[in-house]
């Protein structure tokens, strides 16, 4: 009776983001569960080891991808399958073929939960595990567009197992379409060099001094984006020419993202720009590790230190993440490791270790031809460093001459040390193992 | 007997039982001899997705159509939904655990066993919570996590939480995997398999 005498104009709907349509129905059914799910599911898996990404963006993002659309798209798929057959199991396609609304605006609001509660679910957690990045984070930003794609391609799982779950009548549509899609991005996740891999969302990335072309993300989000779409016009049974538009979207997507392969990353150069020390021996680090470069110069120094007098040893250490590991370093240059400080919170977990790394590669370089050094300089590494050559794992016997050379080196008088150390480095700055004789 | 087998779809679950273990055994002989994987280790996925198929399909087969009349039936159900798991399981986990006999104590037949009835348990629990046929939503969730995250080794925690993917005599995977089963068959027993809207 109030509502009766209130002027018309004064009630208005109140104003949503989304139709009210999309709003009941995204409330309902198991859209929310599945949301909750991936969510819940990907920040545990996330929080299990942070010590695989926590400090740095790359790291962060990198891990989201190997984790996020690799464990959480199968549930995607799964829901979005389920969902997909409601009508069916209601059996209320006629009820819903009878309304006003066009069948491709029926389905669309149908999709929605399929398609936007597992993507909210992978970006609750994505940005739960990027704010926890952000105190240690230094360098950069966050590579958004690349969590986007993500996102995109959780929802479009979620399309495709919604457009399967409308054309297949089976109870166990979903589990087994989750089992499958297990099956498939694991093997493009983990398998063989294939060209195809590059169309995975699950495809692995592992490169710190990497970072995303501009492109890459928003290519992507169409490739996986396109193939959903095509898959729900195609199970819409009426007009199936419209899918022809997203089909050829994702040739041209496909196409490109296929023939950039690898080249969707480049090198970042802003973090992998080096920080230096001006004493000597000049002590370089990138900037993504600079602050650990007091650390670092200890460890250098340590080594350095019994190496005074020495004719022809590195006067340079330096980290050269852009380059080749194989490669020969500069003249002068020893190559400092940066692959085994481990991204949480940058630090240098085990000192000895990191200084037997140093010694490895003051006593033992790469050089431009493959060469092996005799167990002598494994001897030279662990004087030098106090541990043993972390790089070399024995099978069998540890060699004797290792300790022989290592007790020889500790007996020696300082002169006798420095001429026989100076022989030895002058055989590696020659790159010739044969010059190397038994102390 | 004859209409309680009808009523939960069981002629249909013996068809998916036969063409799962068909499916079992001719991956697990195709991982065994592929190259690229080699060693009963290669067995790893097919053990836990098809005791995830498995444990999945047993919780499907619970849904009643008509839940409201059988709550008010002169029989006790419990024991029929009860009798009804552990009788599929068992013959759900023998034919399974055949089709990966060659090496059974290395990913074979032992953790064939094991992973059928634990996640028989777990998807029983989930059939409790959310309906019968959403008995696959915590299951595949659990599987999917516990593979990918379980760390390399048998030892400590892992063979607790990570039981799908551990070799089969460890005894705490066994212990993990039990417990589920036997808190999936109870629960099961005495709360009927939720029945809403929402799992319709």
């Amino acid at each position: 009776m109030t509502a009766l005498l209130e002027d018309p104009a004064a009630v208005r709907t109140p104003r949503t983001l989304l139709p009210a349509a999309y709003t009941t129905e995204l409330r309902r059914g198991i859209g929310p569960a599945i949301g909750v799910l991936i969510a819940v599911t990907l920040t545990f898996l996330m929080f299990l080891d942070v010590s695989d990404w926590q400090g740095t963006w790359i790291h962060t993002t990198d891990q989201l991808r190997r984790t996020g659309p690799l464990l959480c798209g199968p549930i995607s798929v799964a829901g979005g399958c389920w969902l997909g057959g409601r009508e069916r199991r209601r059996r209320t396609g006629e009820l819903r073929a009878s309304m006003p609304r066009g069948p491709l605006r029926q389905t669309l609001l149908a999709c929605a939960p399929a398609a936007l509660w597992p993507a909210a679910g992978y970006l609750l957690a994505a940005a739960v595990c990027l704010l926890t990045t952000l105190p240690d984070a230094q360098f950069g930003h966050p590579n958004l567009s690349l969590t986007a794609a993500d996102a995109t391609a959780m929802a479009a799982l979620g399309t495709l197992g919604f457009a399967a779950g409308r054309v297949i009548p089976w109870r166990l549509a979903g589990v087994a379409l989750a089992a499958v899609t297990y099956a498939a991005l694991g093997m493009t996740a983990y398998g063989e060099d294939s060209p195809l891999r590059w169309l995975s969302p699950a495809n692995e990335h592992y490169g710190i001094w990497d970072r995303p072309t501009w492109w890459a993300g928003p290519l992507q989000m169409l490739w996986t984006g396109s193939v959903a779409a095509t898959a729900l016009l195609l199970s819409t049974a009426h007009r199936r020419v419209r899918a022809a538009v997203p089909l050829a979207a994702t040739v041209v997507a496909g196409t490109l993202l296929v023939q950039a392969s690898a080249d969707v990353w480049r090198p970042n150069s802003s973090i992998a720009a080096p920080v230096c020390t001006g004493d000597a021996p000049k002590v370089c680090v990138s900037r993504l590790h600079s602050r650990l470069l007091p650390e670092i110069s200890a460890q250098v120094d340590a080594v350095h230190t019994k190496l005074k007098g020495v004719q022809r040893v590195p006067k340079r250490f330096a980290e050269s993440p852009l380059d080749d590991d194989f490669k020969a370093p500069p003249t002068g240059t020893a190559i400092l490791p940066e692959t085994i400080i481990p991204p949480d919170r940058l630090r240098i977990d085990n000192a000895r270790t990191y200084r037997g790394w140093v010694a490895h590669s003051v006593a033992t370089p790469a050089c431009r031809e493959s060469v092996s050094w005799p167990d002598v300089s494994a001897g030279v590494v662990e004087w030098l460093a106090g541990v043993p050559d972390p790089t070399i794992v024995y099978h069998g016997d540890r060699p004797a001459a290792i300790d022989r050379t290592r007790r020889a080196l500790e007996r020696m008088s300082a002169p006798e040390r420095t001429a026989w150390l100076t022989d030895y480095f002058a055989a590696v700055a020659d790159c010739d193992p044969g010059q190397v004789r038994k102390p | 007997m004859t209409l309680y087998a009808r009523s939960r779809g069981l002629p249909t679950l013996l068809i998916t039982l036969l063409a799962l273990a068909l499916a079992t055994w001719w991956c697990a002989d195709w991982m065994l001899d592929s190259p690229r994987f080699g060693g009963a280790v290669a067995r790893v996925p097919v053990i836990t997705l098809s005791a995830l198929l498995a444990g999945c399909a047993l919780a499907a087969s619970l849904h009643a159509h008509s839940a409201e009349l059988e709550a008010c039936a002169a029989r006790r159900m419990g024991r029929w939904r009860a009798g009804h798991l552990l009788l599929g399981t068992a013959l759900f986990a023998g034919v399974l655990a055949s089709t990966v006999l060659l090496d059974p104590a290395e990913f074979g037949a032992q953790a064939m066993l094991r992973n059928v009835l634990g996640t028989t348990g777990l998807a029983a629990l989930s059939a409790v919570v959310f309906g019968a046929r959403l008995g696959w939503l915590l299951p595949l969730a659990y599987t999917g996590a516990a593979y990918f995250a379980a760390p390399r080794g048998t030892t400590g925690p892992p063979t607790i939480w990570a039981w799908p993917v551990q070799p089969g005599p460890q005894p705490a995977a066994w212990a993990t995997a039990l417990t589920l089963f036997a808190a999936g068959v109870t629960v099961c027993a005495l709360r009927a398999p939720r029945a809403s809207r929402g799992e319709r």
